[in-house]
């Protein structure tokens, strides 16, 4: 078990602005740019409160320029704050960072840690002496997490001869060889396939229970959130827009199911509450459904009522449409 | 320190990887010095000597910054890659590990054919003559001088980056500069010259004062070529590190998120 | 022919805009020369049955540091595409690549040379004081320099395209580059060299490429001139061939060996 302070985060009034500045290309424009230039502020991160416990398994979500990129940064120590304060397993990021980096790891999912021509191992060894990992503890630590990971096969190879899922369980598990107690994931599954999505969700949440590991994960794909983490946090516009427990997400936000009906009968007329056609075309029809008010066998029973269905597809409304009526409904609730 | 050694360890690990390419690059930069050599060869061919200087004299002053250049692009070998680190934002994932940010970034690569200038480094040493064993000392010190040097110039001029952007064109134009003037002898240029080489364009500290040491050591001569490679390294840390918060401010050209 | 010369032109007009990256060649040019000229007026302090004056030895340089300098990175530029991966796709027309890519730096390589020859041939004048010989004469610079810069494409072009083989084309460039130096006499006139080398040297295409132009610094007359100006030729037509053999058969194998 990590041994840690209760509250693994704590942030308050945090704030970031940036001042961009805008200049013409090439050097005398660099030259220039040094006294005169067209200043424009910028509010990335807005008076941001927040607090996780240890052991919490968080999802930041945000469209991109929301400030959640810039937000982390911050708390990894990358970046310094304009104003406000924040503690990350009781240290000042940004006054700490070196101690702190010994207690964090991150993995960012565009960026890779890992040596390109050589095999993950020999990323691993280089690591356990940048983190300074005494060698027995290095070596325990390593062969547990590669077992946890199912990585055994792949540690000898060159890294740019495994694919992007075995690729990063290994990112994943470099992050995690100094028994980091807090965890940052940024885009830890964009452009995996289902299976190793699924498998990396599954050991990044059994590795956080059994070693009260906190994860704070930034990702644009629901399974992420919903498979890996406990709680959601909304950003947007540099300040938190929504902080709920995922059960309370499910149910407020995502009870829409879009159902798609291909139809013996040209056309479907489906009268149920709750049940909205999005679109019909002969044989074709498109519904979405409100699961509060109405149930999916529901749907489908009536429709059967009606017609033989040659092929029926149910899914779960695109995340970008989840996030677009949060912010439309949080921004009619509470107006900034 | 043996953080330094583990990445270097890695950093050769991954140069050889590329094994073709490694013995390509250490052998054609191998070849290119000596070449180069020939033409001085020529010179002096025609001409015995340039305001006192002789083959061997060039020699050295050729081959100790060869070796010192060498060192520096095998040990520091990121350092021509750090404006750009810097404009791409490159430095975060540094950031984030318990080190420092300017070994990380100075150690990130290793350049093979570094290791071409060094074997035709010393083989010029000790053509000139200062090839015996018991020389071998100061000559690793020049080199080491040398290559301190090369690599503090190199911080310097790249951690402009941090303050004025796309820099890496002229980066490369200076570090050219820096080559060419330490492969002329000092003779050469007369007084308002000499102060520049010794101060904004460092060939004196990067080429001479180490050849100096090879040809003749003394004390004097040794105090200032450490005390000039202590001075470069100074500034280079100090301008890095403040270059360092200005990018963790975050006010950088346009570069947000 | 006209999509040659429509390339040519637009390049020209590039370059023409991009003026920043000229200006620190036209440093290093400057900085080259006062170099030398400081390396001249020291050599020559002792010797003094030189056949060459020491403001012959400048507008030498001037002359050959000319044409170098003038001709655009296309190496860099073909390696560049060669990492991108851009370049294989191209490669599926024979000819038309190299062509399109040539005619491309040799646009970029009128206007270098119109625009370098300002501070290099100021400089030169302002260390000298005076011109190397009749001001009419001067320009048998012109065809010389432009079949010299031309050549020297070809050969750039070649050291690029072997970064499909290579990961690095630079180190071959920078032999290339010392070549240059050594059997071209681009610094030291090969009249200086030793006999036996400027025999050897005679053989290659440096000689023609630097020697040859330089020589007009150095008091050649007309005939000399059109001698120097028939071996570019010569040589550039050698080039053309080998080149075009040489694409050809690596285009086939590449092909075939999947790219």
């Amino acid at each position: 078990m990590v041994m840690t302070m209760s509250t693994a985060i704590h942030i308050e009034n945090l704030t970031k602005t940036f001042d961009v500045r805008q200049r013409a290309p090439g050097l005398r424009g660099a030259l220039r740019g040094l006294w005169s230039s067209s200043r424009q502020t910028i509010t990335a991160v807005d008076r941001l409160d927040l607090r996780v416990e240890a052991g919490e398994r968080v999802a930041v979500l945000g469209p991109n320029g929301a400030g959640k990129s810039t937000a982390i940064k911050m708390l990894a120590g990358i970046l310094h704050p304009t104003r406000g304060h924040a503690r990350v397993d009781g240290l000042v990021p940004w006054e700490d960072r070196r101690r702190l980096a010994s207690r964090i790891g991150t993995v960012f999912g565009q960026r890779s840690q890992l040596w390109y021509h050589l095999p993950a191992a020999d990323t691993f060894e280089l690591l356990g002496r940048i983190y300074d990992v005494p060698r027995a503890e290095f070596r325990r630590r390593r062969d547990l997490l590669v077992e946890i990971f199912g990585i055994g096969t792949h540690l000898q190879k060159p890294v740019r001869q495994l694919s992007l899922g075995q690729r990063m369980r290994c990112e994943i598990v470099a992050s995690l060889l100094h028994a980091p107690s807090l965890v940052f994931l940024d885009e830890p599954t964009i452009g995996l396939d289902v299976s190793a999505k699924a498998t990396i969700r599954d050991v990044v949440r059994r590795d956080s229970l059994a070693e009260g590991r906190t994860v704070l994960l930034t990702s644009h794909d629901t399974g992420d959130v919903e498979q890996v983490c406990d709680r959601v946090i909304v950003i947007h516009r540099g300040r938190v827009l929504l902080d709920e427990p995922i059960d309370a997400l499910r149910t407020r936000y995502l009870h829409r199911k879009l159902i798609t009906l291909r139809t013996t009968e040209r056309k479907l007329e489906l009268r149920l509450p709750g049940v909205r056609t999005l679109s019909h075309s002969p044989h074709r029809t498109e519904l979405e459904v409100d699961l509060s008010v109405t149930a999916v066998d529901a749907v489908v029973i009536a429709a059967l009522d009606q017609t033989r269905l040659h092929d029926l597809t149910i899914a779960d409304p695109p995340m970008d449409e989840v996030i677009q009526a949060i912010y439309e409904r949080a921004e009619r609730e509470a107006p900034t | 320190m043996r953080f330094l050694l583990a990445l270097w360890a890695t950093n050769l690990k991954a140069a050889l990887a590329l094994r073709v390419a490694f013995v390509m690059q250490t052998g054609f930069m191998l070849l290119n010095n000596l070449l180069f050599f020939v033409f001085w060869w020529v010179m002096f061919e025609r001409f015995e000597q340039i305001r006192g200087w002789r083959i061997e004299d060039v020699a050295v002053l050729f081959g100790v910054s060869a070796a010192g250049f060498g060192v520096a692009a095998v040990f520091a070998g990121g350092i021509p890659d750090l404006s750009r680190r810097i404009q791409d934002g490159d430095l975060d994932p540094m950031l984030t590990l318990p080190r420092s940010v300017l070994l990380q970034a100075a150690a990130a690569r290793t350049r093979a054919d570094g290791f071409g200038d060094i074997v035709s480094g010393l083989l010029l040493v000790s053509f000139a003559g200062y090839g015996a064993p018991e020389r071998l000392p100061v000559v690793l010190l020049a080199i080491l001088l040398s290559a301190s040097v090369f690599a503090a110039s190199g911080v310097l001029v790249h951690s402009a980056a941090f303050w004025l952007g796309r820099i890496e064109a002229i980066a490369r134009q200076v570090g050219e500069f820096l080559i060419t003037f330490s492969v002329y002898p000092p003779p050469l240029f007369g007084g308002a010259l000499r102060v520049l080489l010794f101060t904004v364009i460092p060939a004196g500290f990067v080429s001479y004062l180490p050849a100096q040491l090879v040809r003749e050591f003394n004390v004097g001569t040794l105090l200032l070529a450490v005390g000039g490679s202590v001075v470069y390294a100074g500034v280079a840390y100090v301008v890095f590190h403040a270059g360092l918060r200005q990018y963790a401010s975050g006010s950088r050209f346009g570069v947000r998120d | 022919m006209r999509a040659v010369l429509t390339i040519v032109t637009l390049s020209a007009r590039h370059q023409l805009a991009e003026r920043g990256a000229i200006v620190s060649r036209a440093a290093f040019y400057a900085l080259i020369l006062f170099v030398f000229s400081r390396l001249w007026g020291a050599v020559l302090e002792d010797v003094h049955e030189l056949p060459v004056r020491m403001d012959q030895l400048i507008w030498y340089l001037a002359i050959t540091e000319w044409i170098v300098l003038s001709v655009p990175t296309l190496h860099a530029e073909i390696e560049d595409e060669v990492r991108r991966g851009d370049l294989v796709y191209r490669l599926a027309r024979p000819m038309a690549y190299p062509i399109a890519r040539l005619a491309e730096a040799f646009g970029a390589l009128l206007v270098r040379m119109a625009l370098l020859a300002v501070p290099g041939f100021g400089v030169a004048w302002l260390l000298t004081e005076r011109l190397p010989t009749e001001p009419m004469f001067m320009l048998w610079l012109l065809p010389l320099g432009l079949c010299a810069g031309s050549l020297i494409l070809l050969m750039m072009f070649a050291i690029g395209f072997t970064s499909l083989w290579l990961h690095d084309c630079r180190p071959l460039w920078w032999i290339w580059q010392k070549c240059a130096f050594v059997l071209g006499g681009m610094l030291l006139p090969l009249s200086l060299y030793p006999p036996w080398l400027q025999e050897v040297a005679a053989w290659t295409p440096f000689a023609a490429l630097f020697h040859g132009p330089g020589g007009i610094a150095l008091g050649v007359d007309s005939t000399g001139a059109l001698w120097a100006l028939i071996r570019l030729l010569a040589w550039l037509a050698v080039a053309t061939l080998v080149l075009t053999w040489a694409y050809r058969r690596s285009v086939r194998h590449i092909e075939i060996g999947g790219g």
